[in-house]
């Protein structure tokens, strides 16, 4: 965008609806005057989409991101916080002091303690508490750092995954991934900077999960699938080859760029520059999104089975995109709603069976990324969006070890880029409900993301409607403490 | 037995206030009615208290003065105005007694001095005994304007200063004295004989000792009062706040350092308890800076970033506050040409992937003099230990990922002979477990070999 229409456009920009009313008060000349000043007075105002790559505020300690979403929220209580004495207290009624002023998901009446379904073990030189249920994962506690006491307000799956991942309980907030790519542009021209992988089912929140909200569409997230055709609708159809879709491409986008030349909508530059990326990831994705090539070894670490969409496909996919310089890689794995409604979906079976479908391939991902060397520079986050009761939830009778949501008390943990190795922030208390030392938020797991990234989440903001958002809102502080000096 | 009595000033001091503002009260009431008689009898009697009690309080006093270490100007002019206030009263009473023609206008007049008189003496008495600045103290910006108080600095003083010019007596523990200790110990009232304001008086011989003592921490008196337990009958300050621990631990560490005036935080002589404590109550980060955050380099021409581009590489800023570049050969094969034109902006570059780009040890060679190069990563290359050498001209390199080359043993004791290097990725390379074992100089390195964590 030159300067001329850089101008035109923040003129517009100051005619939202806001403007408008406040016209309409001071009579109908200065309405339209307001109309003569610029453009059109409902005009959509988002900027330009950023030309080139994007500046972070300071010094990154991270180029990349792999957040590993586990999706349904796994229980803490029986994979990283050891509670001997919630262990003791099993079958006991819960106290109606914890159950005070409280709302649950599904708990009704007076449910009973339910002690760990896992047992525990210290490893590594951290001596960290690990679970039975993460035989593998146990091996490499001694590169992560583990928030124990992180928090969130939304006990309902997908208000916590938007709040987790857009910073807003409702939807239409852009992504994590957004933002990241808005501040830092992506660092492969020929591949998106941010890319969604899931596994284990549809999740909940759905691709809002991933979109860009009132960020140009540029800075969403392409959902590619280890599956079949690694982004779906962009072979070229039948009889159409490259150099025809070229020209299409252009034809096209010489429509689109006199378009904006009359209309000066911002989108229709998103919209051509997606054509132009579509067009480049027709021969970039497929090499990329194939894991075929990949040594036996490696195949063997992440325990893939090619040609499923399974969370260890993915695992090596996100190492791969990362390689290729792709910014911000976001996994989903669906299925961790441990709430024991019958046989086999309780903590104890459903979740020990969960558990060892990610622990090789999760655990590979580090070893993985470290040995490349591409763990210092990339920040792995893994977490779901809140925890599980200390209370058995027991909806259909007893005996089915069930666990309720949770948000005042959970586990996340960080590894890589500017993160603090063998290190474990927060505690909660005896029983595992609520956070009693360095209690966390969403919103400073948020804030830290971006610290790591460089990016500043009180500057990094987006001028949308008459004010500036941000990811985190008006909160959020980096969590220092996890951090490497 | 002065003192004794003396200490009964402070309460005895409400007694003729009393009595004046009773005066006056019942003289306007007077002023109302018609029957005047017994206003005036009881004005005439509540004078007679406030010369009664003003002379006790002069007395006590008197005798409280003895035993303070008050400043002298300010004692004098609340010593004068008290006893002006009896005298005044006095002459109040004598008017009324005996001029007939003195009215009650001209009585309020009187009595309106007397409680403008008795004002003064009050606010003498609480700057003798709470500081020149109590009553202001805690008064709205606004107020304190018009009272031509000068705005003391707050902490967000300390942020806006570059944290290496931070003084510690000037900018923590001098304002921490005024904040604390000074409504005691001031230019006008020394208690024990101690006067905070001024640098040089805490090094001279106080009631108790020195206050302190350079270097010697435990002779310092000043710290030993301040960290008593709170119960102790010596423990320092007696009222307001107990200095907070990030504060006595500053004062310590400034006391071991030689209590210098000019004095800075150096993160060599820093516990690691102070260092956070530091960046939490002050938001200063004293822990040694990474070479990457020292290095000041002017911005790479924009023109010559972009002849980079066009040849393959990527060239990232590494922040707006600098301007380091992060670069990166995308392409498949890289020539002399490509690496010559990193010259056009050695100084800028500190992270550099030439990594899978069909590098060669005689393309290694050429690569120019970098010399902020911190990190540098040339994996799946035909590289072999006749290139190493070639690293050591870079002095600050921290991180070399070498895996899947053709480096091995001799590779290895070339790598390891650099000072600067922190992190090695030698995967996939002929180097083993039993090298790593056999060398030397791996204390501050730390070597992946791949496999396990």
């Amino acid at each position: 965008m030159d300067i001329f229409n850089e101008a035109h456009y923040r003129e517009s920009e100051y005619n939202t609806r806001r403007h408008f009313l406040k016209n309409c008060i001071s009579g109908m000349g200065a309405l339209t005057l307001g109309s003569m000043l610029g453009g059109d007075l409902f005009a959509n105002n988002l900027p330009a989409p950023m030309a080139g790559h994007g500046i972070p505020h300071f010094l990154p300690k991270a180029k990349h991101v792999i957040y590993l979403h586990m999706a349904g929220a796994p229980s803490q209580l029986e994979l990283f916080d050891h509670k001997p004495v919630l262990n003791k207290l099993n079958g006991q009624d819960c106290p109606p002091s914890l159950l005070e002023g409280k709302r649950f998901a599904f708990i009704r009446g007076t449910p009973k303690m339910l002690g760990s379904q896992a047992t525990f073990k210290q490893y590594g030189e951290s001596r960290t508490w690990i679970s039975n249920y993460l035989p593998k994962f146990a091996s490499v506690v001694d590169e992560i750092s583990f928030l124990k006491a992180v928090s969130t307000e939304e006990f309902n799956h997908a208000p916590a995954q938007f709040l987790m991942q857009t910073g807003s309980p409702r939807q239409g907030r852009p992504s994590l991934g957004s933002w990241a790519t808005y501040g830092l542009g992506s660092s492969n021209e020929n591949l998106p900077g941010f890319i969604v992988l899931l596994s284990g089912g549809v999740v909940t929140g759905g691709k809002r999960l991933w979109g860009s909200g009132f960020l140009p569409t540029v800075y969403q997230g392409v959902q590619c699938q280890s599956k079949g055709p690694a982004v779906r609708n962009l072979q070229n159809s039948k009889g159409v080859d490259a150099k025809l879709r070229k020209q299409t491409v252009d034809a096209i986008n010489k429509i689109n760029e006199q378009e904006y030349q009359e209309s000066r909508d911002p989108e229709i530059l998103t919209r051509m520059s997606q054509y132009e990326l579509a067009f480049k990831m027709q021969t970039s994705v497929p090499g990329v999104m194939s894991i075929d090539d990949e040594p036996d070894y490696i195949k063997n670490l992440y325990g893939v089975t090619p040609g499923e969409g399974s969370f260890a496909n993915n695992c090596l996919l996100a190492r791969r995109l990362v390689e290729n310089g792709v910014r911000f890689v976001q996994l989903y794995d669906e299925g961790w709603d441990t709430h024991g409604v019958g046989p086999g979906s309780g903590v104890d079976v459903g979740l020990k069976d969960k558990c060892s479908r990610i622990d090789q391939s999760m655990t590979a991902l580090l070893m993985d990324l470290k040995q490349r060397g591409l763990l210092e520079e990339t920040l792995i986050v893994w977490g779901g969006e809140f925890g599980r009761t200390p209370m058995m939830e027991a909806r259909s009778g007893q005996g089915f070890f069930g666990r309720d949501h949770h948000g005042e008390a959970f586990t996340m943990w960080m590894a890589g880029g500017g993160i603090k190795k063998g290190f474990s922030f927060g505690e909660t208390d005896e029983i595992g409900y609520s956070g009693i030392r360095g209690k966390v938020h969403v919103h400073d797991i948020q804030a830290t993301i971006l610290n790591q990234l460089g990016l500043d989440h009180e500057r990094l903001t987006f001028h949308f409607q008459g004010r500036d958002f941000r990811l985190t809102d008006v909160s959020g502080n980096v969590i220092k403490d996890i951090l490497t000096p | 037995m002065d003192l004794f009595l003396g200490r009964f000033h402070p309460l005895l001091v409400h007694l003729p206030i009393g009595f004046i503002v009773l005066t006056v009260v019942i003289e306007i009431i007077g002023l109302f009615k018609k029957d005047r008689k017994i206003y005036d009898r009881v004005v005439q009697y509540s004078l007679i208290a406030v010369m009664v009690s003003g002379l006790i309080t002069i007395a006590t006093g008197l005798l409280l003065s003895q035993g303070g270490d008050y400043d002298a100007d300010t004692l004098w002019q609340h010593k004068w105005l008290g006893i002006g206030v009896v005298v005044f009263s006095a002459l109040a009473y004598a008017l009324k007694m005996k001029v007939h023609t003195y009215n009650n206008r001209q009585s309020i007049f009187i009595s309106s001095i007397l409680i403008i008189l008795v004002g003064l003496t009050g606010h003498q008495g609480g700057v003798l005994t709470h500081g020149q600045d109590y009553l202001l103290a805690y008064a709205p910006n606004v107020i304190k304007n018009l009272a031509g108080i000068e705005l003391a600095n707050s902490e967000k003083g300390i942020q806006q200063k570059n944290q290496n010019s931070v003084l510690i007596y000037q900018d923590i523990i001098q304002p921490m004295f005024v904040q604390k200790c000074t409504s005691c110990h001031n230019n006008e009232k020394q208690k024990g004989s101690l006067n905070l304001m001024v640098y040089k008086n805490l090094f001279t011989e106080a009631e108790s000792g020195y206050p302190i003592v350079k270097s010697v921490l435990k002779e310092s008196e000043l710290f030993k009062r301040v960290s008593l337990p709170l119960n102790n009958k010596k423990f320092m300050p007696t009222k307001g706040k107990p200095l907070s621990y990030s504060e006595i631990k500053i004062l310590e560490y400034w006391i071991n350092m030689g209590a210098d005036s000019l004095a800075v935080f150096d993160h060599k002589n820093m516990t690691p308890e102070l260092l956070q404590l530091m960046i939490r109550d002050y938001n200063l980060d004293y822990h040694p800076k990474p070479y990457i955050e020292t290095i000041v380099v002017e911005e790479a021409k924009e023109q010559k970033v972009g002849i980079l581009i066009e040849n393959g590489f990527s060239v990232d800023r590494l922040g707006e506050d600098n301007f380091l570049l992060d670069v990166r050969y995308d392409k498949a094969n890289i020539g002399g040409e490509q690496i010559n034109l990193l010259n056009e902006i050695a100084d800028n570059i500190t992270t550099l992937n030439l990594s899978d780009c069909g590098l060669t040890n005689e393309l290694l060679a050429q690569l120019p003099e970098l010399k902020n190069l911190t990190k540098i990563d040339l994996h799946s290359n035909s590289i072999s230990d006749d290139a190493i050498q070639q690293l050591h001209k870079y002095k600050h390199l921290e991180v070399i990922n070498l895996y899947d080359t053709e480096v091995s043993k001799e590779g290895l004791k070339l790598l390891l002979e650099m000072d600067s290097l922190r992190r090695l990725y030698l995967w996939k390379t002929n180097v083993t477990q039993d090298m790593v074992d056999e060398s030397s100089n791996t204390a501050n390195v730390i070597i992946d070999l791949g496999g396990a964590i």
